[in-house]
């Protein structure tokens, strides 16, 4: 199982490539309005990405709730836990 | 194994091909067929996305200074539901299919309504309206009797004004996308019987427009039939139409977007049309020079026969659909040709292929010749081998032609040609059901023009490893069987039993050499085997097979720099070979003459020859590494 530097290394490599800004360092503490780029349709992107990296599915009520890093690393952490 | 979202017959990246990904620069990427090949892998979403966007960037910047040798693709795409997420590996699609797409999306308004508010100064070559998503404009029981067929008429009459007026007003081709069934409502066994039902409204509605596209010339974009090839319960994500209005699973958007933009290509004169095939382990199951036309393995009765079979029928299918078939084949023309000519259970035949080329050429070449004589461009091709090594051959030197990746297993080839949609037509025409006959009078008067391709450069990208040793214990059941097997490339037809084999292992007086070979596909296990015997100072070839396989891949001369330096070890000053002819072995007539010996005596075709093993010059070979055990 994951870690949780792993999962935000994991997420900070599929934010580079969907928001497409290679040299991006995702902070705990970012959410939607600090990071560039983080719209609705990149948070498709992103939460899709996640699921197939991490073999995941997210309810629909989490997609629209985990609007920070913080949030969707203890979200992608909590699914593998209950795996 | 799943025929889901996976573009399996597109070669996957390796790890070279991942960095040169993440290392393309928009501002020096170059918009041509190395572009083309290179979008030609299995992506996955998010990387045919990441190519489409970086190439999309070059696009804006390149149009006004330079020619691009792919055709300029200007697309306005009407949706009600979500589009914008998929832009870029719309433009990656393209790539896939050889146009420069620019998309321009519009999303939830009405067409006719957004054409009136633009002042458009920009020049469409193709809009696509799309179908309604999740939600379905056909109530789900009868309201009263005549009402469903109204709303069903009202439906195909409205969208196909839209499109006459965005015809008339842009000069665009118009491209209309199926409706696929409705995923919120409830669906039932029976919903068929009822001929009120959404699904029978639906089925309808569908129709119609076909109708409508085939009268005014439209093209038609079947996206029901992608979602029930690929399963319609994966195609949709409910959470994600719910969430932001996405049509279908997005990694199945680079499956849909190549299908879309297989269209624009084909409309815009790239449309594939000739369909060229192996023949050993492609139609048939063995090796037809080696088994015999009896050996073969092909039609009913037999499971691996019936799918080989299958797969005649699926290119006989093809031609009935105006398609031209060919044959690249490495074999001696005369042996090859009998399975069409006499074999029960081939059901193609030498007339149904426009153009052939079965010989021991090169199969870049082959294929070059033939779109020569059909008169056709290189874009027009489609090429299937079981050999991954002459798939890469003609992909590396021909990246026009489109080369699928075939699955281990022939039973499923089918499909995966199916899903990989490479026939589409512009128009399927009276014209395109007769042109087979037209190609098969006009090839024959055609004469061919010659052109060498760079081979060496091939080889030495297959990373070759060549491993020869010595018959040993290990080796010997395979080498008993080779010699058994090998009809063609075989130079005197000698044949050892395992008894033989061994007391040859132990003989001193006698240098007897297994041969194996593994490329960067794979092992291909051993390919040939020499036995040569000492007599004075001569050494006696009396065995020379190799597998027909490894041909063209400088095989023989390494094995003969390897039994040189033996020989001088031994103190040696010739070599000596003979040629026996069989009813199968003319391919290595010319066997030590090319190889550079002198001929001796010709005995009633029974040749004699001989090298110098003082004046042997060694030259480079493409080889990887050469290991001796």
């Amino acid at each position: 199982m994951a870690s949780k530097p792993e999962i935000l290394n994991a997420m900070t490599i599929i934010f580079r490539s969907e928001l497409d800004s290679p040299k991006l360092k995702l902070q705990p503490d970012d959410n939607q309005e600090s990071v560039t780029g983080w719209d609705s349709l990149a948070h498709i992107r992103i939460i899709a990405a996640l699921e197939r990296k991490f073999a995941i599915e997210f309810e629909l009520e989490e997609i629209e709730s985990l609007t920070s890093v913080t949030l969707l690393a203890d979200a992608v952490s909590s699914r593998l836990a209950s795996h | 194994m799943t025929l889901t979202s996976q573009l399996d017959w597109l070669p996957k990246p390796e790890e070279s091909t991942l960095s040169q990904l993440e290392q393309l620069d928009p501002e020096s990427l170059q918009i041509d067929y190395e572009l083309v090949r290179f979008a030609n892998h299995a992506w996955e979403e998010q990387q045919l996305r990441r190519l489409g966007r970086k190439a999309g960037l070059t696009f804006a910047r390149a149009n006004r200074t330079s020619v691009s040798p792919l055709p300029r693709v200007r697309l306005l795409i009407f949706s009600h539901s979500t589009f914008k997420h998929m832009v870029d590996t719309l433009v990656g699609a393209g790539l896939r299919c050889g146009i420069q797409i620019e998309p321009t999306i519009v999303e939830f308004q009405n067409p006719l309504q957004w054409l009136l508010s633009q002042q458009l100064n920009v020049k469409f070559d193709f809009v696509l309206f799309c179908s309604l998503v999740g939600k379905s404009q056909f109530a789900d029981v009868t309201t009263g009797a005549g009402n469903a067929e109204r709303t069903v008429q009202g439906a195909i009459a409205a969208k196909l004004a839209d499109a006459k007026s965005c015809s008339e007003k842009l000069g665009a081709k118009i491209i209309i996308e199926l409706q696929t069934e409705n995923f919120l409502g409830p669906v039932s066994n029976s919903d068929t019987k009822l001929s009120d039902s959404q699904k029978r409204q639906l089925a309808r509605f569908n129709e119609g427009l076909a109708d409508g596209a085939s009268r005014e010339g439209y093209f038609i974009l079947d996206t029901p039939l992608l979602a029930s090839l690929v399963g319609y319960a994966n195609w949709v994500d409910p959470r994600l139409f719910h969430f932001g209005k996405i049509p279908f699973r997005s990694e199945f958007a680079p499956m849909y977007l190549t299908r879309l933009a297989n269209i624009m290509a084909a409309a815009s004169g790239k449309s594939r049309r000739v369909m060229v095939t192996d023949l050993d382990n492609t139609l048939w199951g063995g090796v037809i020079g080696d088994d015999g036309p009896a050996g073969i393995v092909i039609g009913n009765g037999n499971p691996a026969g019936e799918s080989f079979l299958a797969m005649q029928h699926y290119l006989l299918a093809l031609k009935a659909r105006g398609i031209l078939l060919c044959i690249a084949s490495k074999n001696t023309h005369d042996v090859a040709i009998e399975a069409f000519r006499n074999h029960p259970d081939v059901v193609l035949k030498e007339t149904d292929f426009a153009a052939m080329r079965i010989n021991w050429n090169d199969k870049a070449k082959s294929i070059r010749e033939m779109a020569e004589v059909l008169n056709l461009g290189l874009e027009a091709f489609v090429f299937i081998d079981d050999n991954p090594a002459e798939r890469k051959r003609v992909r590396d030197d021909l990246p026009q032609v489109a080369v699928p990746e075939l699955d281990r297993e022939p039973s499923r080839w089918p499909m995966q040609l199916s899903l990989a949609g490479y026939f589409e037509f512009a128009s399927l025409t009276h014209e395109d059901l007769i042109r087979n006959a037209f190609y098969n009078a006009e090839s024959r008067r055609l004469e061919i023009k010659k052109d060498a391709a760079n081979e060496m450069q091939f080889l030495e990208s297959l990373k070759m490893v060549m491993d020869i040793r010595r018959f040993d214990d290990t080796g010997r059941k395979r080498i008993v069987q080779l010699i058994s097997k090998s009809n063609q490339f075989n130079l005197t037809s000698a044949r050892y039993s395992d008894a033989e084999v061994a007391s040859i292992q132990n003989d001193p007086d006698v240098i007897s050499i297994q041969v194996r070979l593994a490329d960067m596909f794979g092992d291909n296990g051993m390919i040939s085997c020499v036995v040569g015997r000492i007599n004075g100072r001569s050494l006696e070839i009396d065995l020379w097979i190799m597998s027909c396989r490894v041909i063209g891949r400088c095989v023989e001369q390494a094995i003969l720099q390897y039994l040189v330096k033996e020989a001088k070890q031994l103190k040696l000053d010739w070599i000596e070979g003979e040629y026996r002819p069989t009813s199968r072995n003319a391919l290595v007539k010319n066997h030590y003459s090319v190889l550079g010996f002198d001929l001796l005596s010709d005995d009633n075709g029974v040749t004699r020859w001989r090298i110098s093993t003082k004046d042997f010059k060694a030259t480079d070979l493409p080889f990887h590494d050469v290991t001796r055990g």
